[in-house]
Formats: C-alpha cells, sequence, structure tokens
C-alpha cells in the first residue's frame, strides 16, 4: 500500500465530507466524479456495484467510502476514507448546531434553508442520473432502475426486496 | 459505527473474490440498476416537496444541469449557485 494513495483517500473525503450538506447522496455527483474520473480507482460500473453494496447493508450508505478505502489501498485504505468522511462533517455540525439554534428565527437563517432546498435536489438527481448511467448499459437495466423508482415512490415495501428481486432477474440472465 | 463497518466490509471482501463469476457479476447487474432507482425516486421524492413549488425550483434545474451535465466540481457549485439561490430566498422572505 502506497502512503500517497492514502493521502489522497484522506484528502479526498475530508473535503467531501464538508460538502455532505444533505447526506450521502447529495455528494454522490462529486464522489463519482473524483473516484471515476479525477482519481480513476475504478470504472463507473464498479462504482455503482459499490453504493448498490452499501445500500443493502445494514449500516448507513457512506460506508461506501469504506468500501472505495477497501479497493484502492486494502483494510488501511478502508479506515482512513471512514475516518476521513466522518470526522470533518461531524466538527461542524457540532459547531453549526450551536449558532443555529441561537438563530432560529432569523431571516438570514430561515433563507439559507430555503435556499439550499433546490440546491439539494439538483444534487439528488443529478446522483440518480449519473449512477443510472453508471449501472444500465442495457434497455432491460433501465427498465429496472424505473421499475424500481416507482415502486418505492408508489407502496412503502422495503427497499431489500426490491434488490432482492432485481439480483434474481440479474441472475436469471435478464439484465 | 464498527459493526456496519465490519459488515460492509466483509461484504465488500466477498465482492472483490467472487465479483468476478459470472453468476454474482450478473446479479450484480440487477441490483445496481435497482439501487440506481432508489436513489433516482429519493431524488424525485424531494423535488416533489412543497418547499420546490416555486420559482426556486430553477437552481434545482440549474444545480442538475452543471453538476449531471456540464459536470462541473460540487466547490464550484457551492461558490456560485448556493450563494444566488439563499440570495434569492432571503429575497422573497421580505
Amino acid at each position: 500500500v502506497s502512503d500517497s494513495a492514502l493521502a489522497d483517500l484522506a484528502l479526498d473525503f475530508s473535503l467531501l465530507s464538508l460538502f455532505a450538506i444533505g447526506g450521502v447522496i447529495t455528494v454522490l455527483p462529486e464522489m463519482h466524479r473524483t473516484v471515476v474520473e479525477v482519481r480513476g480507482w475504478m470504472s463507473g460500473s464498479e462504482f455503482a456495484d459499490l453504493y448498490a453494496l452499501a445500500q443493502v447493508s445494514p449500516g448507513p450508505n457512506i460506508l461506501v467510502v469504506s468500501l472505495i478505502g477497501w479497493k484502492v489501498a486494502g483494510l488501511a485504505g478502508a479506515a482512513v476514507a471512514t475516518v476521513a468522511v466522518c470526522v470533518p462533517s461531524s466538527v461542524l455540525a457540532f459547531a453549526v448546531s450551536r449558532i443555529w439554534q441561537r438563530f432560529r428565527d432569523a431571516r438570514w437563517r430561515l433563507a439559507l434553508e430555503d435556499g439550499l432546498v433546490p440546491v439539494t435536489v439538483g444534487l439528488m438527481l443529478a446522483g440518480g442520473y449519473l449512477i443510472t448511467l453508471s449501472a444500465d448499459d442495457s434497455v432491460m437495466g433501465f427498465v429496472v432502475t424505473a421499475a424500481t423508482a416507482a415502486v418505492v415512490l408508489m407502496t412503502r415495501i422495503h427497499p431489500l426486496w426490491l434488490f432482492g428481486a432485481a439480483g434474481l432477474l440479474g441472475l436469471a440472465g435478464w439484465v | 459505527m464498527i459493526a456496519p463497518f465490519a459488515i460492509v466490509l466483509g461484504l465488500g471482501v466477498l465482492y472483490t473474490q467472487y465479483g468476478d463469476l459470472p453468476a454474482v457479476a450478473s446479479a450484480f447487474r440487477g441490483i445496481s440498476a435497482a439501487a440506481a432507482g432508489f436513489i433516482v425516486a429519493m431524488g424525485l421524492k424531494m423535488a416533489a416537496s412543497k418547499r420546490l413549488r416555486s420559482a426556486m425550483a430553477l437552481f434545482a434545474v440549474v444545480t442538475f444541469v452543471s453538476i449531471a451535465l456540464v459536470r462541473v466540481p460540487l466547490g464550484l457549485l457551492l461558490i456560485v449557485v448556493a450563494p444566488l439561490s439563499v440570495a434569492a430566498a432571503f429575497w422573497r422572505r421580505r
């Protein structure tokens, strides 16, 4: 394991951590850009697989960075990436929460919240778009993506059932 | 945090070990497609929320186009688009 790979992981993910204004989905496009395009650590389809893996495992989805770190630099990489993505945002959230409480009714605080909503929505949709393009390379792939989105929006079924069903479809060679 | 970390790494080890097997690879084609659909659904759910039913939705469109299509770095977006969006929200709250 090279030290420079560990340093890259630490730098990239601690920066990303500061951007995580609305959770992991909002930083997904930037994570994709960094990991696939800037660093070239893996292909887009592998990135989509690792994110899917993080989604089906019981922990928070941000643990996708553990898998990326693992792929880049083994156990040390996984540990460094995970700590890097957790610490800065936690410190920031702690600092901001105190100020936030104090200015509960301030106009600038309400404006900040209102103003960040559309940016967050745009980032989430961009993440969905980029992951879809990375994950799907067949018509059936896009059909499974669209069907999953529709079922999630219209029912209250637990997503694990959908991932399981889609896995079986894939296993049967239909995707 | 240790237990989820260990579980996800365990799955990751299995994936790197057996990911090349045709059966595992084809199952993952399905799982990844579904996982992508889940993200799309989360985005659409947020997009349908009440707080976006105004001219502010324009900033969601600008964000989507810059990030998904033009592929600008997130930092640039947060320096340029986010302040404009917050300024517009500030002005609307007069």
